[in-house]
């Protein structure tokens, strides 16, 4: 499996497209799960694209030292963080200005989807992206550390945060652990 | 009962990494013991398992749309195009409409016009990025403006606020032309300048989007065809961007352009309503 990606990368670095096409396939919806969890269902799909974009943008510089699949991830990390970033004081605005946000909802029942959406949203993108990485993708934490650039002692404790924010903003929902 | 050998703050701190199988065998074990006695490190715990479940139990069910080919025709697009051949211009839609609007056809041009608009290497990426929102404007309005918000760190104004954000008044803030509803208004952070845009929409449903820069170069889509045609009496570049017309014009200092206008009358009547003075 990875000696054939490895080898369908330095096609693709070549420009190859129909190398490019395969890479697209073979990873595009693993990347489009994480951007639906990272940034919600509508932007996902104009996320992912754009991912893809800076992928095969910047494969040149993909020297091989990693597996191509962490790699991938690092600029599709990047592009949701930056995504988030840019769209952080619209959200914290929405959330301002919409009163019925918070408490006056907890006592409807909500989706359990709707209920992890809300809260993933509240929570620190950075944060969110750790967690996800944990829980959705099912990484370890060296592989995180590494592709966060953060040290590997200190994924534990922003799960740790993570999962005590997550746990407030569920259970301000309506959520009961 | 023996005492705990370690106190809680310190398992807290481990509680991840424990729950996540990270830990050594023997540190593995210490925490075990601890939460087996501690009711306040077990509950934290279980929050965790909770957690967990819910993810689990909540997968994103949507499948990625295939993209592959807006990919390949971003990368396309991307790369450094030869000048563009100075091309008549065709029959299509756009000149149709030119003519059933009745407006006085003053020049045709190519792209070549509009190439001075910011020098240098941004040109085909904001040109890019400007035809396909205009293009997917005409498909999905809220898709394109959502991408485009995202693309130059877009801000929702209120109306008020504009003006002091930009030192200047946007016409478009001023007032609409009949039979439109003014509905958002952002600012933009573009290579050119801060520019103020406003989604307008109309009684029957339709959107246009109207931007207003600081600056008096007609906006820039590429080597997409333009001609140049007198909007009640006003220079206008029109472009054909997926059935629908964008249009550009100077007023004063700054430039305006209408995104999916459906024909000349839609662009006339935004040029005539926004070139008229403040209160008139
Ligand atoms: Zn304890």
């Amino acid at each position: 499996m990875q000696d054939r990606i490895v080898e369908i990368v330095s096609t693709a670095q070549r420009g190859d497209r129909e190398a490019q096409r395969q890479l697209y396939v073979e990873y595009h919806q693993q990347v489009h799960r994480l951007m639906v969890r990272m940034v919600g269902v509508q932007e996902a799909d104009d996320l992912t694209q754009q991912v893809f974009l800076q992928v095969f943008r910047k494969l040149g510089q993909f020297t091989g030292q990693s597996r191509f699949g962490t790699w991938l991830y690092r600029v599709a990390i990047n592009e949701s963080l930056q995504h988030l970033r840019r769209s952080g004081r619209r959200q914290t605005r929405t959330l301002a200005e919409d009163p019925a946000d918070g408490r006056s909802h907890a006592r409807d029942k909500l989706e359990q989807r709707e209920l992890l959406d809300r809260a993933l949203e509240r929570l620190d993108p950075e944060l969110r992206l750790i967690f996800l990485l944990r829980e959705s993708e099912g990484w370890g934490y060296r592989e995180i550390a590494r592709t966060m650039k953060i040290p590997e002692g200190t994924v534990g404790s922003r799960l740790n945060r993570a999962r005590r924010e997550l746990r407030r903003y569920l259970e301000e929902l309506g959520w009961e652990p | 009962m023996g005492a705990l050998r370690l106190e809680c703050p310190e398992v807290r701190d481990r509680l991840s990494a424990y729950f996540d199988g990270e830990l050594a065998p023997d540190q593995r074990s210490e925490i075990a013991l601890h939460v087996e006695r501690c009711p306040l490190c077990a509950e934290e715990l279980r929050g965790f398992t909770k957690l967990s479940e819910l993810v689990a139990a909540v997968q994103p069910d949507s499948q990625a749309a295939d993209c592959w080919s807006d990919v390949v025709a971003q990368l396309e697009r991307g790369r450094p195009t030869p000048p563009p051949p100075a091309v008549p211009l065709g029959r299509g839609a756009l000149r149709s409409a030119a003519l059933a609007a009745s407006v006085v056809l003053a020049v045709i041009a190519g792209t070549f016009a509009f190439q001075t608009w910011f020098g240098g290497h941004r040109h085909n990426h904001l040109a890019a990025d400007l035809t396909r929102y205009a293009r997917e404007f005409a498909e999905n309005p809220g898709r394109a403006q959502r991408l485009l918000l995202a693309t130059y760190d877009g801000q929702p104004l209120e109306i008020q606020q504009v003006g002091q954000r930009l030192n200047y008044e946007p016409t478009i803030t001023r007032s609409v032309p009949p039979g439109w509803k003014l509905k958002e208004v952002y600012l933009l952070h573009m290579p050119c300048c801060t520019c103020a845009q406003a989604i307008l929409e109309s009684e029957d449903g339709r959107c246009v989007a109207v931007f207003e820069h600081d600056t008096d170069q007609a906006m820039w889509f590429g080597d997409r065809q333009s001609i140049d045609c007198l909007c009640d009496g006003k220079p206008t570049s029109i472009v054909d961007m997926g059935g629908q017309l964008v249009g550009s014009w100077q007023q004063g200092n700054r430039t305006l352009t209408v995104i999916g206008a459906r024909d000349l009358k839609d662009i006339t009547q935004f040029v005539m309503h926004l070139s008229r003075p403040a209160n008139g």
